[in-house]
């Protein structure tokens, strides 16, 4: 790289940095010393506005072509430097950012005249660290790939439906696949399957296998009519709830008595049992096997508040913590509780054991702090709560991870609601879990922006810093394979090579740290660079 | 000369905490190195870092559940036990390598394990 086209920038900011003596003291040091550079540009306040626009002519002026930013704390540096990269259009690895440490120099102190020698230093030494690291590595090629203006939607429940009536409004192609015959199956009314004209709908449909990566998915469909394949830019998983296929066999066959009954058919059950003089004891069971969420509480406070009504039955509904956090919920909980219907908070995990006629719910009481038994005739227990009983075969086709619970969402709070570990492919609705149903739209809409945010460039401009393989090293152990966490990485089967994807990747080097024989490196992270730093 | 630390920070979260290390008996004697992730910890940077002379190695990252790239810091645990058990095979003291999970704001945690770490160091090297 040509060490003359290098700029550095120092930020004179009036936030924490150096004083103005030091940055003199910096820039004499910096251009006495052997650094080659050549062009020094000081400014004020490199995030705002203006000073973006001031830089740009400059740059342009100069014909700068990669740059130096030393300013701000290591934890707002990566920001600043992905803005200005994005103002002055230019790849990521060729700007790059020396954080400033000043915590050992207080504000008060920087006004002060004199030089503080131990920053002057530590910023001297960054930004010939920093020219170093330019200095020492090529330009890299920047790639073009071309977004596929199509999108996938797995799944034709609500979340599914919503996507893809929202991506069809964006105007991009959308492809619904569906398991089932028909979409009304789920309740669809014509007039929102008139709204979805333009989609094109794969019922009594299953994804088959799902190749390549952001921005160019190809995907294999099993229709009734045989396989179809499908190019796409980007994928929406907006498949079912991971719950038993069916709830009452599996209830049935789990506690060993027909008294253990779905939530959703406790009112039906309740009704067909014979009327007894003394009052029937009905439990609601919740969290079972994993913590629920709103929809299954206001699915158990309804199914309360029906059969208390008439007064013919003592009602006793076991939560492990009422989520009610919506102001309708929240006067349901108080109503049913009004009612009569006695609610049990309770911690640790419920056993239930089965007796002559009905059931025995053991819980440990938070309120009373004791082991508590409650005997009931009939027990209603949310699906939702159930763990399921295989996982979803999408997560093997697709590659997207499940928790523990067989749901599409990694336990990660760096992902979004919508995102999954693989970059372009989004999950909405039942699949990553229980969703209440007036959030549904809400994640349809958010999972379909996702869609939109990408497939609005026609072309994605990547630079070429993904893994790289050395095709002579690499013994296709398929580590990199099994550890790449966003299904980066494939065999390249005409050269029997691993390869690594450039949309797909996200620069993290974990296959660089796990590859056996080495041969796998990360361009602006190789041991030099890394090592370079001490 | 005091021998240093060299501590390898993941840049999502712990190389945020330690532009908060304030003092100056913390910020004496420790090098702050930046990697994209602790998953891109190999074993033999470890074993170069000491072979120049480092004191010790301090690898922080990411919470195990909270690692931006979902599996890093797992995958960095692992290989620093390994290294350790390396060390501890060769005779080398394994407490010249540690991993510390923490997010950018437990700075403190950093300053802690910075801590003990010397005091176990001045323990085993002398």
């Amino acid at each position: 790289m040509n060490r003359e086209s290098i700029g550095v920038i120092i930020c004179s900011c009036s936030g924490r940095n150096l004083g103005k003596q030091e940055i003199d003291s910096i820039t004499q040091r910096l251009s006495f010393a052997e650094s080659g550079i050549r062009n020094m540009i000081i400014e004020t306040a490199l995030c705002g506005e203006d000073t973006l626009k001031s830089l740009r002519n400059e740059v342009e002026k100069k014909g700068i072509s990669s740059l130096i930013i030393a300013g701000c704390g290591a934890a707002r540096i990566s920001g600043v430097t992905e803005k200005i990269a994005d103002a002055l259009s230019f790849a990521p690895s060729s700007i790059l950012g020396v954080p400033l440490f000043y915590s050992e120099g207080a504000e008060s102190e920087k006004n002060k005249l004199g030089i503080n020698e131990a920053r002057v230093d530590k910023a001297v030494r960054g930004i010939s660290r920093g020219m170093n690291v330019l200095t020492s590595q090529e330009p890299l090629e920047i790639e073009e790939i071309p977004v596929v203006q199509r999108a996938l939607v797995i799944g034709g429940g609500a979340a599914g439906i919503y996507t893809a009536d929202a991506l069809n409004r964006f105007g991009h192609e959308t492809v619904l696949v569906e398991k089932k015959d028909s979409l009304s199956d789920y309740g669809i009314d014509e007039k929102k399957l008139k709204d979805l004209e333009g989609v094109i709908i794969h019922t009594g449909s299953s994804l088959v296998s799902l190749e390549g990566s952001k921005g160019n998915f190809s995907a294999c469909v099993k229709t009734p009519g045989g396989l179809e394949e499908y190019q796409a830019g980007a994928v929406v998983i907006a498949s079912g709830a991971p719950v038993p296929a069916d709830p009452k066999k599996y209830l049935q066959n789990r506690f060993g008595s027909s008294s253990a009954v779905p939530l959703f058919s406790l009112a039906t059950a309740y009704s067909g049992l014979p009327r007894i003089p003394s009052l029937r004891r009905i439990g609601i069971l919740l969290d079972l096997d994993r913590d629920e969420g709103r929809a299954s509480t206001q699915m158990a406070l309804h199914a309360a508040q029906e059969i208390q009504k008439p007064n013919a039955a003592e009602v006793f509904l076991f939560l492990r913590d009422a989520r009610v956090g919506s102001l309708h919920l929240e006067e349901l909980y108080d109503a049913v509780r009004d009612m009569g219907v006695t609610i049990v908070k309770y911690s640790g995990e419920a056993k239930i054991s089965s007796l002559e006629t009905g059931l025995q719910v053991t819980v440990q009481d938070d309120g009373l702090g004791v082991l508590t038994d409650y005997t009931c005739d009939l027990l209603g227990i949310s699906p939702f709560g159930c763990a399921a009983e295989e996982d979803d075969p999408l997560s093997e086709i697709t590659g997207v991870h499940l928790d523990d619970y067989g749901q599409f969402q990694d336990n990660n709070i760096q992902l979004m609601p919508v995102e999954t570990n693989i970059p372009g492919i989004f999950t909405a609705g039942g699949g990553r879990g229980e969703v209440y149903s007036p959030k549904v739209k809400q994640e349809a809409l958010a999972a379909a922006g996702e869609v939109h945010f990408l497939l609005k460039n026609k072309t994605l401009h990547l630079e070429r810093s993904e893994a790289q393989v050395d095709p002579d090293k690499c013994i296709l152990c398929l580590t990199c394979i099994r550890c790449c966490p966003h299904g980066a990485m494939h065999v390249n089967r005409e050269d029997g090579v691993a390869e690594c994807s450039t949309a797909a990747c996200q620069r993290c080097g974990i296959c660089a740290g796990e590859c056996p024989a080495k041969a796998i490196s990360l361009p602006v992270w190789t041991d030099e660079i890394v090592l370079n730093q001490l | 000369m005091e021998k240093k630390i060299a501590l390898y920070c993941c840049e999502n979260s712990a190389y945020k905490a330690a532009a908060c290390l304030t003092g100056p008996e913390l910020q004496k004697g420790i090098e702050i190195i930046k990697l994209p992730c602790t998953g891109k910890m190999e074993i033999n940077l470890i074993l170069k870092t000491l072979e120049q002379g480092y004191a010790g190695v301090l690898v922080a990252g990411c919470p195990i559940d909270n690692c931006k790239y979902i599996r890093g810091s797992s995958r960095a645990e692992k290989r620093i036990e390994k290294t350790r058990e390396l060390l501890k095979a060769a005779g080398i003291p394994e407490q010249r390598v540690r991993m510390e999970f923490l997010s950018s704001v437990d700075s403190h945690k950093l300053a802690g394990a910075i801590k003990e770490m010397k005091q176990e160091l001045e323990g085993v090297m002398s």
